[in-house]
């Protein structure tokens, strides 16, 4: 009903639940690669540690959000370019100057992985599709967050 | 006769798919060669010497009565009810060209014929029928795509401008104000405002804030969990449970909801591997974690805030996880 072009919405729970599985799945793997309880408690190991949960985070929406959305892709393409060459796309961004304008339409544009290709009404839709993602992501992480720090 | 039935075909794949064409950008994105496909179709009939409007109307008198009838017959409904009779015509002409002309490529008129059979299969049926072949489905399923759209949405009332492009104009702004309404659903606090900038600002900053909130929970769980947790063991008893406890176990536990009962986060038997020394573990994180927190305490203070709003909008959608993940897919 929200979309009438083509695209059957799936059924939510299982979408959700898929979500918690994978990224419950790559946060696992992330945990268990921990070297020691010493370095960890460093602020460096910390923030590594940190980012590369988000990028757990990020990855695990992108895959179950599905290829066939334009966000997941230039979302996968970013996080797969960027571990691979870290330095370099730091270096660039920081050089080239922003190419978007400095309205709404350019601010979504930056905000929406993927976003600079689109007309208008894709980018709405992908908006769209994003926020439920990172919602529902959120969700996630929340209820993970509270667990752990409850027991 | 063959030069004039390729002489009459631009004029019909113009008038007929340059419009239909422009509002299908926005929502058959997903198929990346879209354009490409469209467009080799262009390029495949234009490749006789033969161009656009002025010339046929100088050269065929016939072509040109033919557009201005249907184009006078019903000034306020123009648009689609112009491809019936168009793709009788265009099979018409097919036939005869291929007929006549055999010394042209015989493929392509034969492709061609296949495509006008379809559709005319769809006009009468209403469903597409594909035939063998992943391109002429393909095919089959756009111009399906685009007779449906066509059907749907373009009407033009009395009074207002039948061309092309400001027909075109005014297909993407429907869908502009039809995705906004799927926006304002999603997005909290979005249908107080009113106006397409104030209603955009919304959802940059509940993107942003989104966005925040993620890098933050990332750090939070960075600084959580020192400790092994194997989540693939009691990832089966985490997940193969009823549905509502599980999803009771995704919503965010926020302490002002923490009255209502939620059995899945505090029944212990979920994680065997827990044991008491790694209670205590967890129970030291939380005095750790403001000193964790020290060189980005900004974000902290950032998303603590944005924490309280994310509490009373909690308080006012009780129900927020059905709302919102009604729509998740």
């Amino acid at each position: 009903m929200a979309y009438e072009s083509g695209i059957t919405p799936m059924n939510s729970s299982s979408s959700s639940l898929r979500l918690a599985r994978t990224f419950l799945r790559s946060f696992s793997r992330i945990k268990s690669r921990r070297p020691t309880t010493a370095a960890s408690r460093s602020a460096f190991e910390l923030r590594r540690r940190s980012r590369r949960i988000k990028i757990a985070a990020y990855s695990s929406m992108a895959r179950v959000a599905g290829p066939q959305r334009t966000w997941a892709r230039a979302l996968l393409f970013k996080l797969n370019t960027r571990a691979r060459h870290r330095t370099s796309m730091r270096r660039r961004c920081s050089t080239m100057p922003s190419a978007y304008p400095d309205d709404h339409v350019g601010k979504l544009r930056r905000l929406v992985p993927g976003g600079d290709g689109m007309d208008v009404c894709t980018l709405l839709e992908e908006t769209a599709d994003y926020i439920h993602c990172l919602s529902a992501q959120v969700k996630v992480m929340n209820a993970i967050a509270h667990h752990l720090s409850k027991n | 006769m063959a030069a004039f039935s390729y002489q009459y075909q631009p004029v019909l794949l113009d008038s007929m798919f340059f419009p239909n064409n422009s509002y299908k950008m926005g929502g058959f994105l997903d198929d990346p060669n879209f354009n490409t496909n469209c467009f080799s179709q262009f390029q495949e009939e234009q490749q006789q010497p033969i161009y656009h409007f002025p010339d046929i109307s100088n050269q065929t008198p016939e072509s040109s009565t033919l557009v201005d009838r249907s184009d006078s017959a019903d000034p306020p409904a123009v648009t689609v009810t112009v491809t019936s009779p168009c793709s009788k015509k265009r099979k018409s002409r097919n036939t005869s060209s291929a007929t006549s002309a055999h010394s042209k490529g015989t493929t392509e008129t034969t492709a061609k014929k296949q495509k006008s059979k379809v559709e005319l299969d769809e006009h009468k049926e209403g469903d597409p029928k594909p035939k063998n072949g992943k391109k002429e489905e393909k095919k089959a399923s756009e111009e399906d795509g685009a007779a449906t759209k066509g059907y749907i949405h373009v009407r033009a009332r009395r009074g207002q401008a039948t061309d092309s492009h400001s027909l075109a104009e005014r297909v993407r702004r429907e869908k502009i104000s039809e995705r906004m309404k799927t926006l304002q659903r999603l997005v909290p606090g979005c249908d107080k405002v009113t106006g397409k900038a104030l209603m955009l600002d919304e959802i940059i900053n509940y993107v942003q804030s989104l966005q925040n909130q993620v890098e933050f929970l990332s750090m939070k769980l960075a600084s959580l969990n020192p400790i092994f947790f194997d989540f693939r063991m009691d990832l089966d008893g985490l997940m193969i449970q009823p549905e509502t406890p599980s999803l009771s176990s995704i919503t965010p536990q926020l302490p002002v909801i923490d009255t209502t009962p939620t059995p899945a986060i505090s029944a212990p038997n979920n994680f065997p591997l827990m044991d008491p020394s790694a209670n205590s573990m967890f129970l030291l994180q939380p005095g750790m974690s403001p000193a964790a927190y020290s060189p980005s305490s900004q974000d902290y203070v950032k998303v603590s805030s944005w924490d309280v709003e994310e509490q009373k909008r909690k308080l006012l959608i009780s129900s927020g996880i059905g709302d919102n993940l009604c729509y998740f897919h």
